[in-house]
């Protein structure tokens, strides 16, 4: 199958540029390129043409293909496979979280409860305090951290079972009254 | 078609008086990209085609009259190709005898060291669009012609040495060449190239 006759010329201009013709065809083209105007502009295009092109290739973003490219594609998938990984492990602490959650009462207690509650942490309170002067006997340092805003004497866990700031029947709070 | 930049095959009077600088830097901004092109293609070295391209333009200068107005492109590019010759017989000669005091290690530490030169200075040639453009015209092309136009191309393997990696014909390593370039040069266009 024979080329047209400007594609024949680019592609020998372009195996000129390149360096493959053998001597005796680079000598005859450069013979040509003495007072052809067409074959010297196809020399520029096919000289612009490789320029570019090894820029175009040195820059990233380029994909590579065919036999080089398989290396290529075993870290492609060893890359998918830990973004699925880390999805996965996400999406589970999630679910955790979400479970966790789920476990923590968040409906405010109902008005029959309020008394009850009340009751509740005024014995906890109490017997606090009874434990802590068994165990320190500075009941009057205690008082003073119980009667305090402070919440350093009364233990988180306490304050996070029994609310001491409960809503009130009308939606106010109150606090709870200390025995 | 030919042109010997002569005077007046038609008749037409051409002038006495020397080009302008400005006359020569407009013909410059014109032809002088294609010029330069034409001349790294020729002497494979940048270096080399400016030293050639300057040169050329100081024979604009001193007889670029002597042209007529319509073929001064082939008259560009004619005294470019022949001051290129003579830029080649003169490298020869000196790194021949550059050669001849150097041993088989530094001779081909020099000939290696003048291949990377090729390489320097793409700017002037290309554009920064025109990479990014040519990138995805890279991607778009199938895989086997993609690979061979970058180991010919990028990794400057030969035809013949990409062909015997593939396991494949001689012939069948510079269709898939010749198929890529023709799409890529379709890009570059006849239009491109200064006319």
């Amino acid at each position: 199958m024979s080329l047209p006759v400007d594609e024949q010329r680019d592609w020998l201009a372009l195996q000129y540029v390149l360096g493959e013709l053998s001597d005796a065809d680079r000598e005859a083209f450069e013979e040509r390129l003495a007072d052809d105007l067409a074959a010297c502009e196809s020399v520029a295009a096919a000289s612009r043409l490789v320029l570019t092109v090894r820029a175009a290739a040195s820059a990233k973003g380029v994909p590579s293909v065919g036999p080089a490219s398989t290396a290529d594609s075993r870290s492609q998938t060893k890359s998918a496979f830990s973004a699925w990984l880390s999805v996965v492990v996400a999406s589970a602490a999630m679910a955790l979280l979400c479970l966790f959650a789920t476990q923590t009462p968040v409906n405010p207690p109902s008005n029959s409860d309020v008394a009850s509650v009340d009751h509740a942490a005024a014995e906890l309170v109490s017997l606090w305090r009874s434990g802590m002067d068994a165990d320190e006997g500075d009941v009057d340092d205690m008082d003073e951290g119980l009667d305090s805003s402070s919440e350093d004497a009364v233990p988180g866990w306490m304050l996070a079972a029994v609310s001491l700031e409960t809503p009130g029947i009308d939606g106010t709070s109150e606090k709870v009254q200390e025995n | 078609m030919t042109d010997d930049g002569g005077p007046t095959k038609s008749g037409q009077p051409v002038s006495t008086e020397r080009l302008s600088p400005d006359a020569v830097r407009a013909l410059y901004d014109i032809h002088g990209r294609d010029l330069l092109a034409f001349l790294s293609g020729v002497l494979r070295n940048s270096d080399a085609a400016e030293d050639v391209c300057q040169i050329t333009f100081q024979r604009v200068l001193e007889s670029g009259h002597e042209a007529r107005e319509e073929t001064i492109r082939g008259w560009l590019f004619k005294v470019a190709f022949h001051e290129a010759m003579a830029y080649r017989r003169k490298q020869v000669r000196r790194h021949e005898s550059q050669l001849e005091s150097l041993d088989l290690a530094e001779a081909e530490n020099l000939s290696s060291r003048v291949r990377v030169e090729e390489l320097v200075r793409v700017e002037e040639l290309v554009r920064g669009e025109e990479i990014e453009q040519l990138k995805q015209l890279l991607a778009g092309l199938p895989a086997d012609q993609q690979f061979v136009v970058r180991q010919r191309i990028q990794e400057d393997k030969t035809f013949a040495a990409i062909a015997e990696e593939l396991q494949v014909p001689l012939g069948t390593v510079l269709t898939r060449m010749r198929l890529a370039i023709q799409k890529l040069q379709k890009w570059f266009g006849r239009d491109g190239r200064g006319k």
